[in-house]
């Protein structure tokens, strides 16, 4: 199945590239926007950046707008293009094309989500560049790197949800910005209201409850999701829509 | 041993009988035509082979395997090509196929030399870099058609492969086709409205309406089951008069046409010498004088009339 999953990951990295290639503009507003993420926290924060909470919720959000951004596609775009038709008529499993699908997309945001992480370190380190190297507090970077990727998936497999059953691409990418921009204002609703200075946070023991909590939670929300969108994988119904 | 057997097989969508009750055998290694109007149930039937669609009644054998439960094993070794071509446009044109071979899992040596024979045989080659959306559709129909076969499968679906194709393009196509089956001895099981089309490139045929089969076998035999017998005479200075004589002739049904062209239609009495001798006598000129032969097409549009009358 790894191979299968492998080569569907093979297929929609080429369908990425190219898209990108054809229009160079994706591509810069991709780097904009990272660049933009990485810097401008980190530069508001200073050497702060390097131990707050802050990073995880910006680990979880960018690729949670960037993958909701690319999966729509999974399964409406192939629909639109009748490529799904001899896709599902091949011996993929149901499986390997849902995996391959959403790993692709996962590794898309999670990808996206170091870069910022390495652009915010870089930032920090010119604009403090007599105080010696920083870098990111353990607890932080592992947190970092375990959201981004579960937040990615998260944010694939909701994703895939949506684009097994749109009518089009457009109204997929449509649906899952909107519950991306309102992941956003909760986020940042709950944030403000809770009482802790989040850019100041100094309590070792409230950061690492707030990173397993949030890793507990995300992990289970993958898993669940990740299961409803395999029970709404169905052949049948993917033909006949 | 057939390639596909299926008993009374049906799927019904709401009151729509889309398949109903089909009891068909397709040989091994010939290209059998499924031919109907559209909306007859042709790509139901092809999705309910592929085990796409769950039958809703009877059974189906492809290739030995069940496509209800071995589903699986149904589409690893057959391949298909539907009525859109389904390429990935953004990807070039030996990407496309490259995704294919993968999903396949063919070795890398042998991915590449089956590529480069596909692209050379289907003359792709010289664009293998090019993208799949700046083909022309005759030729992306054929690239379509080298994915249904990149991994050799024993038997292709192929529905409607010319469709939207000018005359030119899907005759090359059909060349192609046959070229190629006979050199990969697969069976292909080929739907069309198209009846020139399969009546060229097909050694059985099988006609199926509102999912029902009408009718199946060689298309000799069926064009010899549902003869017309006709005569068809060019000439001059054909007349009202001449085409109640010719009415009233022995064996002769009916007399029909105009000033340069008639048709009569005969039975097993009628003596085409004193048919046309009567022409003559009756101030006919006769240029040309053949007995018709019943088409693929003249037995479709006779079973299709049969149908509506129904």
């Amino acid at each position: 199945m790894i191979a299968d999953v492998l080569t569907v990951m093979w297929k929609e990295w080429k369908e990425l590239y190219a898209q990108y290639r054809k229009a160079d503009l994706n591509l810069l507003v991709s780097v904009l926007a990272i660049a933009f993420l990485g810097v401008f926290p980190a530069l508001q924060a200073g050497e702060r950046w390097m131990s707050s909470p802050m990073v995880l919720i910006f680990s979880g959000w960018v690729p949670l707008i960037l993958v909701s951004g690319v999966i729509a596609d999974a399964f409406a775009g192939e629909r639109e293009r009748h490529t799904l038709e001899p896709l599902l008529a091949s011996h993929l499993s149901d499986t390997s094309i849902l995996i391959g699908k959403i790993a692709s997309a996962v590794s898309y945001g999670w990808g996206h989500a170091l870069f910022m992480l390495l652009i915010g370190l870089i930032t920090v380190n010119v604009i403090d560049v007599g105080g010696g190297f920083l870098f990111y507090s353990p607890s932080i970077l592992l947190a970092g790197i375990l959201l981004s990727l579960l937040g990615s998936g998260a944010a694939a497999c909701a994703g895939v949800i949506v684009s097994l059953r749109a009518p089009t691409v457009k109204y997929a990418q449509q649906l899952l910005s909107s519950a991306s921009m309102l992941v956003f204002v909760l986020l940042f609703i709950a944030a403000r209201s809770a009482p802790i200075d989040w850019w100041g946070i100094s309590s070792k023991e409230l950061v690492s409850n707030l990173i397993i909590y949030t890793t507990l939670i995300l992990a289970l929300l993958d898993l669940a999701l990740f299961l409803i969108a395999k029970s709404r994988f169905r052949r049948e119904e993917l033909i006949l829509d | 041993m057939f390639a596909i057997q299926t008993s009374n097989l049906s799927r019904h969508f709401g009151t729509i009988k889309a398949v109903d009750h089909l009891t068909l055998n397709v040989p091994r290694g010939i290209i059998f035509g499924f031919l109907g109007p559209n909306g007859a149930g042709k790509t139901t039937t092809i999705n309910l082979l592929l085990g796409l669609l769950e039958p809703a009644e009877g059974s189906a054998k492809v290739l030995g395997f069940d496509c209800s439960t071995q589903s699986d094993l149904v589409r690893k070794h057959t391949g298909a090509l539907f009525e859109h071509s389904g390429l990935y446009e953004r990807l070039s044109v030996k990407d496309n196929l490259e995704f294919y071979a993968r999903i396949w899992r063919l070795p890398r040596g042998l991915r590449t030399s089956r590529i480069h024979q596909l692209l050379n045989h289907f003359a792709l080659w010289d664009r293998r870099d090019q993208i799949a959306s700046k083909l022309s559709r005759g030729m992306q129909r054929k690239l379509a058609l080298a994915r249904a076969f990149i991994h050799q499968p024993t038997l292709v679906f192929l529905d409607e492969p010319t469709s939207g194709l000018d005359p030119i393009a899907a005759a090359h196509l059909h060349d192609d086709l046959l070229a190629f089956c006979r050199t990969e001895e697969a069976t292909v099981f080929l739907t069309t409205h198209n009846l020139p089309e399969a009546e060229k490139i097909c050694s059985q045929v099988a006609v199926i309406s509102n999912g029902r089969l009408l009718t199946q076998g060689s298309v000799d035999e069926l064009c010899k089951a549902k003869m017309v017998h006709q005569i068809e005479v060019i000439g001059s200075d054909f007349d009202e008069m001449l085409l109640s004589t010719l009415a009233s002739s022995r064996g002769v049904l009916s007399a029909k046409g105009d000033r340069g062209r008639l048709i009569l239609e005969v039975d097993e009495k009628a003596d085409p010498a004193s048919l046309s001798h009567a022409i003559i006598s009756s101030g006919g000129r006769v240029e040309e004088f053949r007995r018709v032969r019943s088409s693929l097409e003249d037995v479709f549009l006779a079973l299709m009339e049969g149908e509506n009358d129904r």
